[in-house]
């Protein structure tokens, strides 16, 4: 199952290797110099659409001091998946706010968005758009691809980077992880050019911004400067350019100053890694996780998506791992430290292109045997990993850097197993309790047949608690909270797989049994008088597995977009959960004002008919409202 | 089940977290702080301010501080002057022991009106207490004075250079408890002297020194008189053979010795450091012993050049941190692996680190090796019993159904089970039994220290050890005089069962520790569900045997009084509705008593009693 992970990646690269798409895509790039802001080009099946990655003063003149801002500051919610946290406390993903301004300019400006939505809605030809950019255009073209997955067409978009900035922070890269999108973005970099570490270091710091400004306008000559119409010209030009630059062997950065900016852009990214590796292990009351982590200031931004590295010698590594492409985009550069090449490389990507086509299925760059000592498969493929990086597994660090995240992987598989089995085995306790609420209401219809006011919803049953039954129906009550508990306190720890929770399996599970048993725990609350030890339900007591799963089922509902059709009939069970909740305090302050909120909610749902028919014709809610009644007359 | 018991551990990133502090720029800005400090001869602390962080900064030390007069190693009790809480007791065999040096030079900051008010006043995210020397015992005693008011809007933490040990085992516990360990960081040269100094008794090092402390003051840019460097190798040495010989008898746990062991431990994250890199450590045993392993050279290099770097490493942190800054960009490499366990690995690059080297028959790599399987073992403890604590809710279901039962037959549980007759009382008696063991067990695996530091503080089994004991205590009370008629009372000393006894503790340190009380609590409308003092019932009996007294005319006096302060207690306990209506049931033996009680008591008292009132009105039959 691992080795098939790893493959993924690969099969990937392979794909766009026989199609010729990666070149195609580097020459869209090269073009993309000479136009205003993008480069567009139709290829077979294919619309390639690439961005200038032409310097902009604004990219390196920042605000605060890594630039990042809100994903949606300037949107109506365009990147509304891109926000985690609940709806009370949103932790929306931040991205560098240079690149999203010029993602905003061209979306804006341009009649771009208009022909993608027009190329998606085009059934027939069923094109598939590939965006493209090189250095600062690599995340323009991220950000558009991100734009364009988040409207959900049949045929989603591919993106295809060389030399890329990093674009957002961990929230950003998780995101995309969760919704399984990382495999429709390909970076590509040579192993020592410096551009797509360059957002590990805050621009503002001296060493970097003396680079930065010599250095961007100097690419983007390098770069305006070749011309490449079509593909045979470019390998006949670039040889001659490269040999040039080879010759003259110079960029304009003095040897100091380059060493400067690089030990620079290293430092500032282990602080980034070694706080990633330890905050898998140290609590927040830590001065590193306390003080160290909130105040020391570090870049926000991490990888996200697939990574294909290109060392000089020709091997390529490819990665889907984005903790482990962190681990790689450090320790290949503190590794070499080959000053000129990190400056050089990043315009050299020609090379680097000869290097994947030649390397058709990677199995060569791996064919190198390791001398290995060691079983396991994965300790293995650490040392292949590392050998193809140019690392070399002597280096302790880096590979028990590869060595944790592969071990946190297995334990979050280990763990999904145990749960998927365990979700089976709630599904009896599921089964006892739909019974018991058929038992309690479908007694009372029988006895009372004429008597509305004396129904009796289940809700009402649990909480006299008078039966046998009802100590059944607490004991599975109690199981089942076991289990989601211990599934939340699972999520929370960052312990079972991050798309868990867009699983149609898990947010169905758990959304039923949110409407069959937070009743019952809202019975519990108040049968124990807690509401009079620590407030309302609603405020203080409801439990956090409720809160999850509910979350996780507005998200799903968000994500469709649609809005869930009006009913025009009562439910089965009753579609918001806290209903009875609403009840109580309603009937509890009736001496107060408040009553009047929780009694306007009331009457929404009904109007929306959210309320199943046994709890609205149940007893309690009669009596409440002929009291209510009584009293305005 | 989710636990996996053969689990070895699987990190342990102390070489990480070393590099990572040391390189993050905090050590750095507090170091220059110490420094102009002393470059100043300053004699009050610093205030300095960086965007969202204050630095508190104490000096270094003074020549007094050093000198002990009347205790072995130093130490005094922490409650001498009354700064700290009574929550920093201990015990009167084991009281709570600090650093006297630095706690009599943290109460002059105190009686320095300036200070409390500049750091009550500070609104940083995050301050960060510094010191160096003794200064660094002053900077522990600062954030632990904060730390205890429970500011809610920032975030205090403690930064020490070469500090020496500042509190004992007991102190170490309560900073456990609530979880603050990680809040002290206390950075150490690999040979620096002072870090262990007060392991070893006043009197073996009194001597050197006098001679040294001078050197150091002008070392930190203090004027006094010179020193000759004759002299001061001289001391050195005879220092650093002293303090060896206490280290290394505390390092190879000799038994037979423990008395006369030092009492001061290590309290909080140690970050050794050499002369390229620095590590982590948590562990109070581990550093311990790392205190000692760390001195011993590696390279051969002569005993007498040693004792010159222990004495000189003290003053020299600010080249240290250059250093490590400095070799930053090494990677670090192994010719041969010691495993293919990250764990191993991950220690034998903090050995590496610090440089004591990781050889297999080495005994720090055998101390750090303990400690982390020790931290294990106590993260699959705690994850074991969760899962123990939720099949025992069914338990809990099924005694509050049986509770529920009573109440419709009018009766409450506690007398229905004291009669003992039914099956069903026999089927509770099981549940009960189950519930027993399982909270017995984690009151003894607390107290073995087998579980987190920070157990019982935690919400989780605050809440159900409370729900636990209010639920269950009325049927241990209730099977206590049904079975043993009654001679001893429940609430002598030894019958009450321990458990109850701990964790009523544990709910009430709790409550004293929650900022803002009863935040959001309306005050109580209606009587609680279950009686809110798990003890009412032992109160009860005993009334009950007063009365029975009372009507045979023994012990009159004590026996009304005893009587008075039962209704005075039923009084308060009716006012803030923390009773159960439970009690009220018609044949409860409440009901017995008070009908005794009251034909038993003058005329008088019925016009008086709010009591009586009450229970004449019936009280609480009226909704409200």
């Amino acid at each position: 199952m691992e080795a098939s992970k790893i493959c993924r990646a690969e099969e990937n690269i392979t794909y766009f290797v026989g199609t010729d798409l990666i070149s195609e895509a580097w020459n869209a790039c090269q073009n993309a110099y000479k136009s205003r802001d993008f480069y567009k080009i139709e290829y077979k099946n294919v619309l390639i659409i690439a961005f200038s990655g032409a310097p902009n003063s604004r990219d390196y003149v920042t605000d605060n001091d890594f630039d990042e801002c809100d994903i949606n500051y300037n949107l109506n919610d365009e990147f509304n998946c891109l926000v985690d946290g609940d709806s009370e406390n949103p932790k929306p993903a931040m991205v560098r706010k240079a690149f999203l301004d010029r993602f905003l300019c061209t979306l804006r400006s341009s009649n771009l968005k208009a022909k993608i939505l027009e190329v998606q809605k085009d059934i027939v030809e069923k094109k598939t758009i590939i965006f493209t950019g090189h250095s600062f255009g690599g995340a323009i073209a991220s950000l558009w691809t991100l734009w364009t997955l988040e409207k959900r067409h049949k045929i989603p978009p591919l993106c295809i980077t060389f030399g890329c900035p990093l674009v957002g922070d961990k929230i950003f890269a998780k995101a995309i992880e969760r919704e399984k999108w990382s495999h429709y973005f390909c970076h590509i970099v040579s192993r020592n050019d410096i551009v797509p570490r360059i957002c590990f270091s805050p621009f503002k710091s001296p060493f970097i911004s003396k680079a930065l400004d010599e250095l961007l306008p100097y690419w983007y000559d390098s770069m305006r400067n070749r011309k490449a119409e079509n593909q045979t010209k470019v390998e006949n030009q670039s040889k001659v350019e490269n040999q040039k630059t080879v010759q003259d062997g110079s960029h304009p950065l003095s040897k100091e100053n380059s060493q400067e900016f690089i030990k620079q852009v290293i430092s500032d990214a282990s602080q980034v890694l070694t706080h990633e590796t330890t905050a898998l292990v140290v609590g927040p009351a830590n001065l590193v996780g306390g003080a160290a982590k909130d105040l020391i200031k570090r870049s926000p931004y991490r990888p996200f998506g697939y990574y294909v590295f290109c060392s000089t010698s020709g091997s390529v590594c490819c990665i889907e791992n984005t903790e482990t492409a962190l681990h790689m985009l450090y320790f290949a550069l503190e590794n070499s430290k080959l000053f000129g090449a990190c400056i050089m490389e990043h315009i050299e990507y020609d090379k680097t292109i000869k290097h994947i086509s030649k390397s058709s299925g990677l199995t060569a760059s791996y064919s190198k045997t390791v001398k290995s000592d060691k079983s396991s498969a994965d300790d293995v493929r650490i040392d292949l990993q590392l050998e193809a990086m140019g690392i070399g597994n002597q280096n302790t660090q880096a590979w028990l850097g590869l060595k944790t995240i592969e071990e946190n992987k297995n334990k979050l598989a280990i763990n999904i197993d145990q749960q998927i089995v365990k979700l089976d085995e709630m599904q009896e306790f599921m089964a006892e309790l739909e019974w018991y609420k058929t038992m309690c209401e479908g007694n009372q219809s029988n006895q009372d047949k004429d008597l509305n006011a004396n129904k009796q919803s289940y809700y009402e049953c649990f909480k006299t608690n008078k039966t046998e039954n009802d100590m059944k129906a607490n004991k599975n009550r109690v199981k089942l909270a076991a289990f989601w508990d211990r599934i939340t306190e699972l999520v929370e720890k960052e312990e079972l797989p991050k798309d868990l929770q867009t699983q149609d399996k898990w947010i169905n599970a758990g959304t039923e049994y949110r409407l069959l048993v937070e009743p019952l725990d809202i019975a519990h609350y108040y049968r124990l008088g807690k509401h009079e030890d620590s407030g309302s339900y609603i405020a203080r007591g409801r439990p956090r597995r409720y809160k999850l799963l509910q979350k996780w089922l507005d998200d799903k509902k968000k994500k469709s977009g649609t809005e869930s059709v009006t009913r025009s009939k009562p439910p089965i069970l009753t579609q918001n959960s806290c209903f009875w909740a609403y009840v109580e305090e309603a009937i509890n302050s009736s001496t107060d004002k408040e009553p009047k909120d929780y009694k306007m909610q009331l009457e929404n749902m009904v109007a929306r008919h959210e309320i199943s028919s046994e709890d609205l014709s149940s007893s309690t809610i009669t009596n409440w409202q002929n009291s209510l009644s009584s009293k305005a007359g | 089940m989710d636990v996996d018991l053969l689990n070895p551990p699987k990190f342990s990133v102390g070489q990480e977290l070393g590099s990572l502090i040391a390189t993050c720029g905090i050590l750095t800005k507090a170091w220059e702080g110490i420094c102009s400090i002393s470059n100043n001869k300053g004699d009050s602390f610093l205030l300095v301010k960086d965007e969202d962080v204050a630095y508190v900064i104490f000096p270094s030390f003074h020549n007094e501080d050093f000198i002990v007069t009347d205790s072995k190693y130093g130490e005094c009790n922490i409650q001498n002057d009354k700064i700290f809480s009574a929550g920093l007791k201990g015990d009167d065999d084991n009281p709570a022991l600090v650093h006297k040096g630095a706690l009599n030079r943290f109460r002059q900051f105190l009686e320095n009106q300036d200070f409390k008010a500049k750091v009550e006043g500070l609104k940083e995210q995050a301050i960060i207490f510094v010191g160096h020397s003794i200064g660094g015992a002053v900077a522990a005693l600062a954030t632990l004075w904060f730390l205890e008011k429970r500011l809610r809007n920032s975030n205090s933490f403690c930064i020490t250079f070469g500090a020496p040990l500042f509190g004992n085992a007991i102190i170490r516990e309560a900073l456990g408890c609530e979880d603050w360990l990680g809040r002290f960081c206390h950075v150490v040269c690999k040979y620096d002297i002072v870090p262990r100094m007060n392991l070893a008794p006043y009197e073996s090092t009194a001597k050197p020194l006098d001679a040294i402390v001078p050197h150091w003051w002008s070392k930190m840019g203090i004027d006094c008189a010179a020193v000759s460097h004759f002299s001061i190798s001289e001391a050195c040495m005879a220092l650093v053979n002293s303090v060896l010989k206490c280290t290394s008898t505390i390092a190879n746990n000799y038994p037979g010795e423990s008395g006369l062991r030092s009492p001061f431990v290590p309290i909080g994250t140690y970050m050794f450091c050499s002369t390229h890199d620095a590590a982590c450590f948590e562990d109070s045993e581990a550093v311990l012993k790392l205190l000692h392993f760390s001195m011993q050279s590696q390279d051969g290099i002569p005993f007498d050049q040693i004792a010159g770097i222990c004495i000189s490493e003290h003053t020299d942190y600010g080249h240290m941190l250059e250093d490590i800054d400095g070799a930053l960009l090494n990677a670090r490499q192994f010719a041969n692996f010691v495993s293919n366990s990250s764990f191993e690995i991950g220690i034998a690059l903090e050995l590496e680190a610090i440089g004591v080297g990781a050889q297999q028959d080495n005994h720090a790599l055998f101390a750090l090796r303990k400690a982390g399987e020790e931290k294990n073992e106590k993260d699959r403890n705690i994850e074991k019993l969760n899962v123990e604590l939720s099949t025992n809710q069914s338990s809990m279901a099924e005694l509050e159904w049986y509770k529920m039962r009573c109440k419709n037959n009018n009766i409450g549980y506690y007398d229905a089970f004291k009669q003992l007759v039914e099956k069903k009382d026999f089927k509770v008696n099981l549940h009960r039994k189950k519930l027993e063991s399982f909270w017995d067990e984690i009151v003894d695996k607390e107290k073995k220290h087998v579980l987190p530091s920070d157990f019982r503080t935690r919400n989780k089994w605050i809440n159900a050890g409370t729900a636990y004991r209010r639920l269950v205590e009325p049927l241990d009370i209730a099977y206590h005089y049904h079975t043993d008629k009654g001679h001893k009372s429940y609430l002598s000393d030894g019958v009450r069962p321990h458990r109850h006894i701990v964790l009523e503790k544990w709910m009430k340190e709790k409550e004293q520790t929650r900022t803002g009380g009863n935040r959001g609590r309306r005050g109580r409308t209606n009587f609680a569900s279950l009686t809110q003092d798990s003890c009412f019932w032992a109160h009860l009996e005993e009334a009950c045997k007063a009365l029975v007294n009372l009507q045979q005319e023994q012990d009159i006096n004590a026996s009304l009084q005893v009587c008075v302060e039962f209704e005075k207690y039923v009084g308060s306990m009716i006012t803030d509705k923390s009773i159960s209506l439970e009690v009220f049931l018609d044949q409860s033996s409440f009901m017995i008593w008070w009908q005794q009680y009251s034909d038993f008591q003058s005329p008088q008292w019925k016009s008086s009693s709010s009591v009586f009132d009450f229970m004449a009105k019936e009280g609480w039959k009226k909704k409200v």
